[in-house]
């Protein structure tokens, strides 16, 4: 790590244009964080076009505030009226929501923001601290490593995606055969554009985006009319209390740390994070039976783990070009829309943007705190929004933001296709994410692939004879066939339960 | 769940045919004889494959559990098109008619396909809302919507 470059970036970053950014994406991203049925890759979905025309460093600072305050918005909806905002927040639930019942809502939302806060800037600071380690690293990769990489990165979502590893393979290679639509990467020959120019460049990728994770979403929503929900806590309390940090801090610290690793896992998200933290917070408390009856360090175990994620997922975005989770494949998304490809390049080519965003990163979770305290009774407003005025808006959002990025009405039209397509596929079990993942994994699969095989004068066999390349290729396969197998086991047992309720 | 596997399957057989057929017409390396077709080839045999697995599975009675039925005269499934058409007139008339008033339209059809019936409070809101979005698109972002006649 360099000390001077991140000066530089907190002094990018310190500036009244880019700070205001950071306060507007942190609010954006704990409103729709808070809301459920709006995720926090539909949140950053929909706001990614409000950034096409910002420079690089207002853009980057608005996209992180969006993502930090997204992970610990979820938290408020999941204490207060029991449903997960995101799902990174279904491990918060289990015991906020029996505080909030007791009428210590005010607690648990105030633990909440401060257990955030901390896990999200120690993961920051992990970040800081070891990407440029790793990037290192990487920049001694050759086509062969980036190819298992991208294959490594996929099998990795595949396996926690879903409850059908078949379907989340075969999610994974029809997003693979999509990302092969356009000009060919090595010879720039047209395949499957069918003539249209408005493809040459493959399905846009914020489009391809809104259409799964959001239109899909809210045609779902629509199918349902919901009433409106009711919050009857009256929140008093924004701070915790120096008593429940004194409980709480150890488990904070331990999450913030486990949350940070699980977090760098290519496709392990934040939702994983969570639960590990707090099962992890469990078995070593003096109580561990009284958790999910309303225990603060439940509450802090889960929120600081899921918030250090978010630090950890950007540590192979940015070092590897490989992204942790579903949002983050869309934060590099909206990088290569800035015109800047993350991955060890970008440490090399680019080092003051890199250090900037370690910068944006830390900033983002102080204003999330602040915000996220002093804001909380709004916050926990907007969650009684009446969803029947919401969904239309979200609707017109996602169709404004296909067409903003290229003006183009085509973009709409293939994000209303890859809505209809992500409604079906939810509907019948098939994974999204593994086709987003896809999308951004693909051309650097394909290419390295082709260009390993150059050097290798078309002998596969370079693919199995470095040692980066298997070991990481091993890895995929050993994921894969792992929860193959776990997933075996718990339809075994769910079958057996069955039959033994139809025995009684 | 089980015709729905057998229809996904064959979805993913029919795209791996199409991605056999297309690609047999792209160019070949002479020299390599790794060209653009290699990949999609690759990836067309394995969805084949998975796509295969599972037909057969499906056709075994080894499905997952029953999905809920896609019943069309359900009045959720209803909502649902009818929201997916007027998505795509509102996409069809935006740039015609212009972004402003066909938005407004467009949001309070869909507050009323919601069973919203305050139709001041919807039109409001909806103005509110789509003149919000025109004025950050234009004026902070430098993106602009489509006018129509209204310019």
């Amino acid at each position: 790590m360099r000390f001077d470059l991140l000066m530089q970036g907190f002094a990018n970053v310190l500036q009244l244009n880019v700070l205001l950014m950071v306060v507007l994406g942190v609010t954006g991203g704990i409103m729709v964080g808070s809301l459920p049925g709006l995720t926090a890759t539909m949140g950053v979905a929909l706001l990614v076009p409000f950034t096409f025309g910002l420079p690089i460093n207002q853009s980057m600072a608005m996209l992180l505030g969006i993502f930090c305050g997204a992970i610990y918005g979820g938290s408020i909806s999941a204490i207060l009226i029991r449903t997960p905002g995101t799902p990174a927040a279904a491990a918060t639930l289990l015991d906020g929501y029996p505080l909030s019942e007791r009428g210590e809502a005010g607690r648990a939302l105030s633990m909440s923001v401060f257990a955030s806060f901390i896990g999200g800037f120690s993961g920051a600071l992990i970040m800081t601290f070891l990407s440029p380690q790793i990037s290192k690293v990487a920049l001694k990769f050759g086509p062969p490593e980036y190819f298992a990489l991208a294959i490594f990165g996929l099998s990795i979502i595949i396996s926690v995606s879903g409850n059908s590893i078949l379907k989340g393979v075969m999610a994974g290679i029809f997003g693979l055969t999509l990302s092969t639509i356009g000009l060919d990467p090595i010879s720039g020959y047209p395949r499957f554009t069918f003539g249209q120019m408005d493809l040459f460049e493959g399905p846009a990728f914020i489009p391809t985006l809104i259409g799964l994770f959001a239109l899909s979403e809210i045609f779902k929503g629509v199918e349902t009319i919901l009433t409106r929900e009711k919050v009857d806590n009256k929140i008093t309390q924004l701070l915790p209390t120096l008593a429940d940090i004194k409980k709480c801090w150890k488990v904070i610290l331990k999450s913030s740390i486990l949350g940070t690793f699980i977090g760098s896992i290519p496709g392990a998200g934040s939702d994983i994070a969570a639960f590990v933290g707090y099962s992890e917070a469990k078995r070593t408390s003096k109580y561990p039976e009284k958790f999910g009856t309303g225990v603060i360090e439940g509450v802090a175990a889960a929120e600081s783990a899921n918030n250090a994620c978010t630090g950890g997922a950007m540590i192979p975005l940015l070092s590897l070009g490989v992204p942790g989770d579903a949002v983050t494949a869309v934060l590099l998304g909206a990088f290569v829309i800035q015109g800047l490809r993350p991955g060890p390049l970008l440490y090399r080519d680019h080092m003051d943007v890199v250090y900037s965003v370690f910068a944006a990163m830390m900033v983002a979770n102080i204003v999330m705190f602040i915000i996220g305290a002093l804001g909380v009774k709004f916050f926990s407003k907007v969650i009684t929004v009446d969803r029947n005025i919401l969904i239309p808006v979200i609707f017109l959002l996602s169709i404004v933001g296909s067409y903003a990025m290229r003006n183009s009405i085509f973009d709409v039209w293939v994000a209303i296709l890859f809505g209809i397509l992500g409604y079906f596929m939810q509907r019948y079990d098939f994974p999204a994410s593994p086709i987003l993942l896809a999308l951004i994994l693909g051309p650097m699969a394909e290419s390295n692939l082709r260009r390993a095989l150059v050097i290798s004068k078309g002998d596969i066999s370079i693919l199995f004879t470095r040692p980066i390349s298997v070991i990481l290729l091993g890895l995929a396969v050993v994921s894969l066939i792992s929860s193959f197998v776990k997933q075996k086991r718990v339809e075994k047992r769910l079958a057996q339960e069955e039959s033994e309720a139809a025995f009684k | 769940m089980r015709k729905a596997d057998i229809i996904g399957g064959l979805m993913g057989v029919f795209i791996s045919a199409f991605v056999f057929y297309e690609s047999s017409k792209f160019p070949e390396d002479i020299v390599m004889k790794i060209g653009p077709s290699y990949f999609p080839r690759i990836l067309a045999m394995g969805l084949l494959l998975v796509s295969g697995i599972l037909i057969l599975q499906a056709y075994m009675g080894k499905s997952k559990k029953p999905a809920e039925k896609f019943d069309i005269k359900e009045p959720g499934i209803q909502r649902a098109g009818i929201a997916l058409l007027s998505t795509i007139v509102y996409c069809m008339i935006l740039d015609k008619v212009g972004f402003i008033p066909s938005s407004i339209l467009y949001l309070v059809f869909l507050m009323y396909l919601l069973e919203k019936r305050n139709y001041v409070k919807m039109t409001m809101i909806s103005t509110a809302v789509v003149v919000g979005i025109y004025i950050i698109f234009k004026t902070i972002l430098n993106i602009t919507l489509p006018s129509g006649f209204f310019g």
